[in-house]
Parts: structure tokens; sequence; C-alpha cells
């Protein structure tokens, strides 16, 4: 299992755009992954609990991942999250 | 004669008749089912669901007009294809007992309640992908589908309350003369695709749906933002000059 935080960098926060990003490049994956955000805590696979976290610019998230490829997963969501999601 | 003022957003002259679009009403009843059924419940939504996947997979195909309004069906795409999405209707029709439509309904209940009271202006509006996915999902599974757009002609204007983003491929492949919308905004998808199209189109037009029949005579003056119902002659005439006038324009522009 790893674990990694971070923090939400875009200025518009992580609105439908982003989600929808995060979800189909963590679906590739066979491992589980979580994403937490203070006391709630969804599934990375899931479109809906990824768009619920109504994550805003600057909130931290811990990313949790486990499974055969978990390494291979986190590293590709953590570099959308430091591109922005290719915006500002 | 009435005139109600909306805001335009494409400008221009149509002149024909009105066409009120109306997503028809879906009764859901509230079944519970025997335990000798949920196997086939359980079997019966694995199927619709891969037939509305399908269905989306087509739209995106054949749309092209932008990139966006593909990402918007996409999206559509894996709402139906959420993980939890799995888990909570399996969950509602084998240990709850709900029939097919029951548990959907109360997924996108659940849902559309959600983001209604999200305070995020970015996930506040996908309260409409939410809509328009329980729609597909349960006129299908009812086998409720029917073309709302069956008796649109090239003569017709269409008024509905708003444009439904996964509404927008259909409107827009008919031959219409322009459209009417009682709420909407300028920077809508629709709107957008209504400029480029050089189709007159009003949003925001207050009162529209309770003061319009259908079939009646109908000029949109998208120039001052103006809906006309029932135009007298003399008026019908001074807009028919405009209307001509305009069609030679862009003879000329796109010659």
């Amino acid at each position: 299992m790893v674990r990694k935080t971070i923090r939400i960098v875009n200025k518009l926060g992580m609105h439908a755009r982003p989600a929808t990003m995060i979800v189909k490049a963590a679906t590739k994956y066979r491992s589980e992954f979580r994403i937490i955000k203070s006391d709630m805590e969804i599934n990375g696979k899931s479109i809906m609990g990824v768009m619920t976290l109504a994550a805003e610019f600057g909130s931290e998230l811990e990313l949790v991942a486990d499974g055969v490829d978990e390494n291979f997963l986190i590293q590709e969501i953590i570099e959308m999250f430091l591109n922005k999601f290719g915006e500002e | 004669m009435k005139k109600i003022k909306g805001n335009s957003v494409s400008i221009g002259v149509a002149i024909g008749k009105a066409k009120i679009i109306n997503k028809h009403e879906l009764y859901i009843k509230n079944k519970k089912i025997l335990k000798s059924e949920i196997k086939f419940e359980l079997s019966r939504f694995k199927e619709d669901v891969k037939f509305v996947i399908n269905e989306l997979d087509k739209l995106i195909q054949d749309y092209t007009y932008s990139k966006e309004n593909r990402d918007i069906l996409e999206s559509h795409k894996l709402i139906l294809q959420d993980p939890e999405f799995n888990k909570r209707i399996s969950i509602l029709i084998s240990e709850d007992q709900n029939c097919l439509e029951q548990a959907i309904n109360t997924y996108f209940t659940e849902a559309i309640d959600i983001f209604s009271n999200v305070n995020n202006k970015y996930l506040s509006h996908k309260v409409n992908d939410f809509e328009d996915v329980a729609y597909r999902l349960l006129s299908h599974i009812k086998g409720e589908r029917k073309d709302i757009l069956e008796d649109v002609d090239e003569n017709s204007i269409l008024i509905m309350e708003n444009i439904s983003p996964s509404f927008v491929t259909t409107v827009f492949d008919k031959n219409i003369q322009g459209l009417c919308t009682e709420r909407g905004s300028r920077n809508s998808h629709s709107s957008i695709i209504a400029r480029s199209m050089n189709l007159p189109m009003l949003v925001n037009t207050m009162g529209l749906l309770g003061n319009i029949k259908d079939g009646e005579d109908l000029i949109i003056d998208g120039n001052d933002g103006y809906v006309i119902i029932s135009p007298t002659k003399s008026v019908l005439k001074k807009y028919e000059a405009i209307c001509k006038k305009e069609k030679n324009i862009q003879k000329v522009l796109l010659s």
C-alpha cells in the first residue's frame, strides 16, 4: 500500500473535468484507489465519489493505492495534480 | 399578438410555428420484488446499462460539432460505469428488494440531492448531467423512449424550458428556424452552437411556456430580443422583409 499527501494547486479546484481525468486514469489500473479529505474517504475510481469531495484550491488530499500496480497508479495521479490538470 | 422579452444569444429573425418540446414525465413504480426475482433484476440492470453505454458511444462517434459536447457525453458514460453505482444498485435490489426502476431512481435522486446542496459552482451544474443520465436509463428500462422531436420540421421554432447537455446533439441535427428557452444563458453550449449555425435564439424568456400554444405563429427577433406570438399581418410583413434581407446578406457572405 502506498500513501501520498498532495495539495490542490489548480485555481478552479477539483471540478468536473479534473474529476473525470482522475477516474479515467485510475480505472486503467488493477489496484484499489481511495482519496481521503479530512474526515471523508471515497473510492477514487468513482466519478460520483471524486466529485462529491468538492475539493477546492489549496485543500489537502491523501491518496491511497493498494494492489499490484499501486506505484504506477499513484505516480500517474500525482503527475496530473502537479500539472494542474492542464489548467492554471 | 403578444410580445415577450428575452435575452438574445444569437442574432437574426426567425419566422415559423411554435413547437413546444417537453420531456415526458416518467412514472416510477415503487415495487418490492420477491427473493426469487433478484437474480433476474440484477441481470436486467447489467444489460440495460450496457445498452445505454453503447448508445452513448454511438452519439460520441457521430457527434462532430465540438469536443466539449463529446466530453459531456463521456462523463455521462463514467456515471454509468461508476463502481459505486453498481454496488449501490446491487444492494438496493438484493438486500432491500427494490425493483430495478425504483433502485435506479433512488440512486439518482440521492446523487442529484448531493450536487444540489454542494457549495461549489463548478459542481452544482452537474445536477443536469445526473438528470440526463437518469432519464436516458429509466426511459430505456421502461420502454418509453419516444422521439420527442418527431413532428419537428423546417418551419419549426423550438420552445423549451432548457436544453440539457445530451439533448443538444439531437436538437441541432434538425432543420429548424430558431429556438427559444425559458432558462439558459449566453455561454451555454447550445447558445454557442446556435450562433455558429446562424440560428436566431433567445434565452431567459420569462413566462414563455405559459403564453404559447403548440403550432402558433411565431417570430423570434434575435436582434432586439423579443418573441412575438401570433403577430398581426402588418408586423409579420415587417419581419418578413427583415428576414429576406438577412437571408440575402448571408447568401452574399457565403458565396
